[in-house]
């Protein structure tokens, strides 16, 4: 229940305050945005599974984004930015979708 | 039982898409409650998630449009203005054939309509038909950089106004007695010209694949086939991939102009056209 | 059970398709417009607005005639006035026809390197979108050739050398023009526009305006042979 509360005062925080981001982030927002999702589906599909726990959705909601973040500056930098991207988004939406499916299995028992 | 293999990392992935220290975690708990101050953090980081969420809608669909918006309402209003135009000349062409009609019917024939008509024809005002060729150009497909997988921004095969101008200027010279280009009839007053990456004729845009059709001389496909425009064309299909062709066609017909209206030019007083039968 | 599903089945498909269908339709040459840029965009807009002017007073004009033929009295006179202006302005744009106006006279002096047929043809195409409405092209010492919608121009056989229609001219080159003097000016003048290349080929453009200027060279026009009235 507060992580729900959490995630709409962050949204609403985001939409009225406005922050600027730095020029040199903007790049990577995209994919830590994908990164983040993955990590909440993840969440909340362990959550309906029984085994949530905190500290590892921290863990790997900071990760996620960390070294999706990583994977794509280094890519850019070797000159394969946009091969290296489509992969993390590829295994990222994979893991998305295998975490959906779950939760759509767990919910509608279908 | 099959155990999958370690080394079947996509199957690995379609699998098992939820993170394997959550059943870790689990295990290790057993059966105790989790702590409760996990939940703090937890709700730290679904805060975090918010407003990474929110920031980056701003910078991708509400911030991006200090150029996308005011761009894309420029086009509407191009758009719409583009409409008018298209109403008005529709309104103008009406109204001429209605005053021609008018006139003709005041004068009871006589040979001041056909006059008319002959002029009328040589200027691109009216409809005509007859044999020619069709010189086709397609824009060269963007070129797509094998490492980055990126479209390269610019594309030299690309066909510009300019291409466009040689090519009916090659016609002209080979004889044509009228030009239309994607079906738009060129006249004394013709522009064809590019904004941006649209080359429009007379206002309207005008996209490839590019038809140029021309009425002329029976000898027109090969005397433009063989001018120095044709052959320049020829050695762009071989530089830039650009697609140029030039075919003989029979039974053309190119439609008319909107008859341009002269604001600025009249005659010399008096009238050269004088009265008309005597 | 079966009915239901096939039904949501057929819906969605009916969707799809319908989507598919709008997608296509709508990656017309409205897409062309949309990647133009806003500097472009703007040139465009306010292109389009002089050529509604220019429409609108087309229509008043064409309004007075017909209220003009519609009344029985005047009528003939009318009808004949109608024709006489009509056969003026034909007359005019195609090249028969001397003509008189407000206007520029331009001058391109070559320095260098000559001036090429391209650039001419370039500086016609835009005085034509700057609204041009009769033009002309006079060579060194020689006699102007009028320019109507069918005049093409190659270089010479020698450097300095433009032929016009058939007609050689040498440099420099003097164009006439008929038209709004304003517009005609900053078309000429835009970045990389006819003074800008003329200038980078080492040569001068110089542009005088006047009230009225004369076209006075004409263009014998041949019948149609190929191309008829349909």
């Amino acid at each position: 229940m507060i992580a729900v509360i959490a995630l709409a005062i962050g949204v609403a925080a985001g939409i009225f305050l406005e922050p600027t981001v730095p020029p040199g982030l903007a790049p990577y927002l995209p994919i830590a945005v994908v990164a983040a999702l993955d990590a909440m589906f993840g969440g909340v599909r362990a959550k309906l599974d029984g085994i949530f726990d905190d500290k590892q959705f921290v863990v790997s909601f900071v990760s996620n984004v960390l070294v999706a973040g990583l994977i794509v500056y280094l890519g850019d930098k070797l000159g394969v930015g946009g091969q290296l991207s489509t992969g993390v988004v590829v295994v990222l939406g994979v893991r998305i979708f295998g975490n959906v499916a779950a939760i759509r299995r767990h919910l509608f028992r279908a | 039982m099959t155990s999958p293999r370690r080394d079947d990392l996509l199957g690995e992935l379609f699998r098992n898409p939820l993170d394997p220290g959550y059943t870790a975690a689990a295990a290790r708990r057993g059966d105790a409650a989790p702590p409760r101050s996990g939940r703090w953090l937890t709700a730290a980081a679904m805060l975090a998630i918010g407003l990474l969420l929110a920031v980056a809608y701003h910078q991708v669909v509400a911030a991006a449009p200090g150029t996308t918006k005011a761009r894309e309402d420029l086009a509407a209003d191009v758009r719409s203005r583009q409409r008018t135009a298209d109403e008005l000349q529709r309104r103008a062409a009406e109204l001429r054939a209605q005053v021609d009609q008018a006139r003709d019917d005041a004068l009871a024939g006589g040979d001041n309509a056909s006059r008319l008509r002959d002029l009328a024809a040589g200027t691109g005002t009216s409809k005509v038909t007859g044999d020619g060729v069709a010189v086709r150009v397609v824009d060269a497909p963007a070129q797509v950089d094998p490492v980055t997988g990126r479209t390269s921004e610019e594309n030299l095969g690309l066909v510009l106004d300019r291409d466009l101008q040689d090519i009916t200027n090659g016609l002209w010279q080979s004889g044509a007695e009228a030009i239309a280009v994607n079906g738009q009839r060129l006249t004394a007053t013709s522009t064809i010209r590019t904004a941006g990456g649209v080359i429009l004729v007379d206002f309207r845009p005008v996209t490839s694949p590019y038809e140029v059709t021309a009425i002329g001389p029976p000898d027109i496909t090969d005397t433009f086939g063989r001018s120095v425009t044709a052959k320049r064309f020829k050695r762009y299909v071989d530089e830039y991939r650009m697609q140029f062709s030039v075919k003989k066609r029979t039974k053309l017909t190119l439609p008319a102009a909107d008859e341009p209206p002269l604001r600025y030019a009249r005659t010399p007083s008096p009238s050269p056209s004088g009265g008309p039968s005597r | 059970m079966k009915k239901p599903a096939n039904l949501v089945i057929a819906v969605l498909v009916a969707l799809l398709g319908f989507a598919v269908a709008v997608q296509f339709k709508a990656g017309g040459s409205d897409a062309a417009l949309s990647s133009a840029r806003p500097e472009d965009l703007v040139r465009i807009l306010s292109d389009l607005d002089a050529q509604q002017e220019r429409m609108r007073g087309a229509i008043s004009d064409l309004e007075d005639t017909q209220r003009q033929l519609d009344s029985g009295a005047q009528g003939r006179d009318a009808a004949l006035a109608d024709a006489r202006k009509r056969a003026d302005e034909l007359g005019i744009l195609a090249g028969t026809l001397p003509a008189e106006g407000p206007g520029l006279r331009i001058d391109l002096m070559q320095g260098t390197e000559a001036i090429k047929s391209e650039t001419v043809l370039d500086a016609i195409e835009e005085l034509r979108g700057a609204g041009a409405e009769a033009m002309q092209i006079a060579g060194a010492g020689g006699p102007a050739v009028r320019i109507v919608a069918s005049t093409y121009f190659v270089d010479g056989p020698d450097g300095g050398r433009l032929v016009v229609g058939g007609t050689t001219l040498a440099a420099p080159y003097t164009i006439t023009v008929i038209g709004g003097p304003d517009t005609m000016r900053t078309a000429l003048n835009i970045p990389g526009g006819v003074v800008d290349s003329v200038r980078q080929h080492g040569g001068t453009v110089s542009v005088h305006e006047a009230d009225p200027v004369h076209v006075t060279a004409l263009h014998t026009a041949g019948a149609l042979q190929y191309a008829k009235p349909a």
